[in-house]
């Protein structure tokens, strides 16, 4: 269970980094906020999957309750900027949108201080720690509001596109920004079944283990294919603007 | 709350229909939303778009007569208006995430 988890953590991780490095550049270009907050939200995802692999590549156990908690802190800290960008892109001028993202930020100080509090700093014991469902309930609600938008912009894109005001690309990256948030979602799922059943019976089964790691590699490569779309790719979905209604159908 | 723009279209549409403010907002606002767009954040091209598209269908709807005249006379209005100037937001997501995608 544990290669697994090693090939999909590393394939993850540099997933990140990379569209990471190439957004920082791009906000470094324009000095625009939502590049510069996408750029610091993979960069943190991306050194947290670096953080939750080096135990496994070491094979020190030593280190691996406080890089986990690291691990923790540094996805913690993405998904709240996560969330000043689906604000600022999405929402600039909601109230609602505003009272989100300070509720997601309180959720995670919360569940993180609450988790020290009861001796579960590395935050992996969701029968023992009640803030452990603080933190889990922050960030899940986070990676649903990407895919709230997405699937809500893709409809909408979808109207704007049939009058010419936006290409198919442009519906394509909100349907896989939906997509996106959907499958971490379904990811968030299925790591709290993981962490119960390990708190319970003391290993993870092998087929969840499977799922976990599909489920994360997964987004990545639709994260690749909105912001690092391959010129191929570009071609097949702008193909279908040439005749709309079809590719509707 | 809607663009100024969207206010302007809007008393356009009232003035040229007879409508009631709250018709012609209301008309206007139906016709955006079925575009696919938000009357927040509105831009010129989009509204020209929404004119000369969709808002002749909705004006038919609603018992108007000439409505392509209707809406030529809006987007006259519209052409010689200050506030189509100022107008140049490219903050709308599609415009954002069109930006990200760009190597």
């Amino acid at each position: 269970m544990e290669e697994s988890a090693y090939i999909g953590g590393v394939i993850v991780c540099l997933g990140y980094l990379i569209v990471a490095a190439r957004l920082a550049l791009l906000g470094a270009k324009t000095r625009e906020m939502p590049e510069q907050l996408l750029a610091v939200t993979f960069l943190l995802w991306g050194a947290a999957y670096a953080c939750w692999q080096l135990p496994l590549v070491s094979g020190d156990d030593s280190i691996f309750a406080p890089l986990y908690a690291a691990g923790r802190l540094l996805t913690d800290a993405g998904t709240i900027a996560s969330a000043f960008f689906l604000r600022l892109v999405f929402r600039p001028n909601s109230r609602v949108a505003t009272g989100l993202v300070a509720g997601i930020a309180i959720g995670l100080a919360l569940g993180v201080a609450g988790s020290g509090w009861v001796g579960d700093w590395a935050s992996i014991d969701p029968l023992g720690n009640p803030w452990w469902w603080v933190e889990w309930s922050a960030v899940t609600v986070s990676v649903a509001w990407i895919g709230v938008e997405g699937f809500h912009h893709y409809g909408t894109s979808k109207l704007r596109r049939r009058l010419g005001l936006c290409s198919a690309l442009d519906c394509n990256r909100y349907l896989l920004w939906g997509l996106s948030g959907a499958i971490w979602v379904v990811y968030e799922l299925v790591y709290a079944i993981q962490q119960i059943e390990f708190k319970a019976t003391g290993v993870f089964s092998a087929s969840l283990d499977a799922i976990a790691s599909l489920l994360e590699v997964v987004p990545i490569i639709l994260i690749w294919f909105i912001f690092i779309p391959p010129a191929a790719y570009q071609r097949w979905i702008a193909r279908s603007d040439a005749h709309p209604a079809a590719a509707e159908d | 709350m809607e663009t100024p723009l969207f206010d302007f279209a809007a008393q356009k549409l009232e003035q040229h229909t007879g409508f009631s403010q709250l018709e012609a907002r209301g008309t206007l606002r139906i016709a955006v939303k079925s575009a696919g767009l938000e009357p927040k954040s509105l831009t010129v091209a989009e509204l020209r778009v929404v004119l000369e598209k969709l808002m002749p269908g909705e004006l038919e709807q609603r018992g108007v007569k000439d409505t392509l005249s209707v809406c030529s006379a809006v987007l006259r209005d519209l052409e010689d208006a200050p506030i189509a100037e100022s107008d140049s937001d490219s903050s709308n997501p599609d415009d954002i995430f069109r930006r990200l995608a760009k190597a």
